[in-house]
């Protein structure tokens, strides 16, 4: 009964990626033209060689990222509508509710950004067969782990609104701060500190490793971290959803 | 009174504060196997919040709630897996449609997908709602929206089905279909908690009400029951000119049959016995005393009077 439960919760997370398809051509449009015109442009200015694959790479990552952060505009939206309470007063486990949800959200980030990905693949090469399994393995862990941060997110503040906002604010650090643009040797050393611990960082670095490019760090160390990142944020998730989901208290 | 003997639910002090709002009020309950329990009162009284609780969807503040013998508190999980609950407002997300919905729920209670797909079928036929199958939940009317939230419980037929005003903003035909399946449920063997502020509704299909009042138990009984603990047989009502005057309200109380006199502005409300010798001895004091009669109603108690009578206000406004 759990693995049935936990496969129903995570098809139909899964199963809003049909609802947004004019949402993912929109995102689709925007990352061909983000690599097509910006990519190409930018790379003119920028010294480092082949900085279009780079970038390339990159870009596709902050994609899957903003799509697994998605997860917490879902749930947000939910809770506007009061199905939080139908969820939670459904013969299902609760651990296994916030599990399947993570689960279902980071498998639908990874199909959501499928089209970006074939073309960054194609567009750049891949090393062999082997990195680009680990590779997909790296952003499915990245992806996991972001749908359970915005689990957590979404736990904390119970409002619509506030999510918005620090999803925002988020993404506009998150991205920044990690080698998604830029390698760390260009940051300043603050900047370079946080980018080191940061999950963005690491599945870039594994990404690139996988598509032959030059990548820092060691791509072994960049997929513990990133696990840890996945484990961590969905056991928080799962405290927090259930701590904080039952009991109301939700606000536009 | 115990209809086959058993409990099904049990509260033990069920208290809920929010923040320092005390919503329900250490409430202590036991609701029995296989009845239809109409828990009444207004909206705000603690009806929901208690409901909540029951089906593990909010924490209590104090005390605890036992469902079949299961403490709400300790085995959440097994609770849920007797409950199924009905919520007052639709809890539908917008891109979803009914059919999805239905058969969604449908496979989480249990149901293989070839079952699922037969009973949701059956189900939205039999609320008239399979030609809106595919239509999102933003695109149905209120009404339509309700049916889905009702139809969820009956597609689990739960050991307690618990339904919070289940016809509010559905039409006339749609209440009377909704209130034949309600019991057709519980004739095949759960329990029904049934909360309502709509007094008609507890009086034709509960076995036992509750009246619920700022967060407490106020009175409790078969609907036949609690009529009869007004004081006074009949109910008496008298519409005047004018409020009437403290001298007029003290002779009317000294008839011998009036049991008690309730001013409400300009109307009048007795409580009484013998209700066809007193009224024509009234009608003439009230005249020789210079009032004029607008309007008198004589009945039986309602829910809304034992209401009345327990709290001191009325569960139906005043028009």
């Amino acid at each position: 009964m759990i693995l049935r439960h936990l496969l129903l919760v995570v098809e139909r997370d899964f199963r809003l990626l049909i609802e947004y398809r004019l949402f993912l051509i929109i995102r689709w449009l925007w990352f061909g033209i983000q690599i097509a015109i910006f990519g190409l442009a930018i790379s003119q200015l920028v010294v480092l060689e082949g900085y279009i694959n780079y970038y390339a790479a990159g870009i596709y990552v902050a994609t899957l990222y903003s799509a697994a952060m998605f997860v917490a505009v879902d749930i947000s939206e939910e809770a506007e509508h009061g199905v939080v309470d139908y969820l939670l007063s459904l013969p299902i486990n609760r651990n296994i509710l916030i599990i399947g949800r993570a689960i279902g959200g980071g498998l639908r980030s990874l199909a959501a950004t499928a089209p970006p990905l074939v073309i960054t693949l194609l567009y750049v090469g891949v090393r062999n067969p082997y990195t680009l399994i680990s590779a997909v393995a790296g952003l499915a862990l990245l992806s996991f782990g972001v749908a359970g941060l915005a689990i957590t997110i979404v736990s904390l503040l119970k409002s619509g609104a506030k999510t918005d906002i620090l999803l925002g604010a988020l993404d506009a650090f998150v991205i920044r701060l990690s080698t998604v643009f830029y390698p760390r040797e260009f940051m300043p050393e603050a900047y370079s500190a946080a980018a080191a611990v940061n999950p963005l960082t690491h599945a870039s670095e594994v990404f690139r490793w996988a598509l032959g490019l030059p990548y820092e760090g060691d791509p072994i160390f960049s997929m513990v971290m990133l696990l840890a990142f996945m484990v961590s944020m969905t056991s928080i998730g799962v405290y927090l959803y259930e701590k904080r989901m039952e009991g109301g208290g939700w606000t536009s | 009174m115990s209809i086959n003997g058993g409990v099904a639910v049990k509260l033990v002090n069920l208290t809920k504060y929010y923040g320092k709002f005390l919503a329900v009020d250490h409430l202590n309950l036991e609701i029995y196997d296989r009845e239809i329990f109409g828990f009444l009162g207004p909206n705000g009284a603690g009806k929901s919040t208690t409901l909540l609780m029951i089906t593990t969807v909010l924490r209590p503040s104090e005390g605890t709630a036992y469902v079949y013998g299961v403490d709400i508190r300790k085995d959440p999980d097994r609770v849920r897996q007797m409950v199924g609950i009905a919520f007052q407002d639709p809890k539908l997300y917008w891109v979803h449609t009914p059919y999805e919905i239905l058969y969604w729920h449908a496979r989480v209670c249990g149901y293989s997908s070839s079952e699922a797909r037969q009973v949701v079928k059956e189900v939205l036929t039999r609320f008239d709602m399979w030609e809106a199958r595919r239509k999102r939940a933003f695109e149905l009317s209120g009404g339509m929206r309700k049916r889905v939230e009702i139809a969820k419980v009956f597609i689990q037929r739960p050991r307690l089905a618990i339904f919070d005003e289940p016809t509010a903003q559905i039409d006339v035909s749609g209440k009377h279909m909704i209130w034949e399946m309600i019991k057709e449920l519980r004739d095949e063997g759960s329990t029904i908690i049934l909360a309502t502020n709509e007094l008609y509704e507890a009086d034709v299909l509960s076995d036992r009400v509750g009246i619920i009042y700022k967060g407490r138990i106020a009175a409790l009984g078969t609907p036949q029951e609690l009529k009869d603990t007004i004081p006074g047989g009949d109910v008496l009502e008298i519409d005047l000119d004018r409020p009437p005057s403290d001298e007029v309200v003290r002779r009317i109380e000294a008839e011998p049959e009036i049991v008690e006199v309730r001013r409400m502005n300009q109307r009048i409300r007795m409580y009484l016995n013998r209700v066809e010798e007193v009224l024509p001895r009234i009608l003439a004091m009230l005249m020789e005393s210079g009032y004029r009669v607008k309007r008198v109603d004589m009945r039986e108690p309602t829910l809304d009077d034992v209401f009345l009578h327990y709290t001191g206000v009325k569960l139906v406004k005043e028009e």
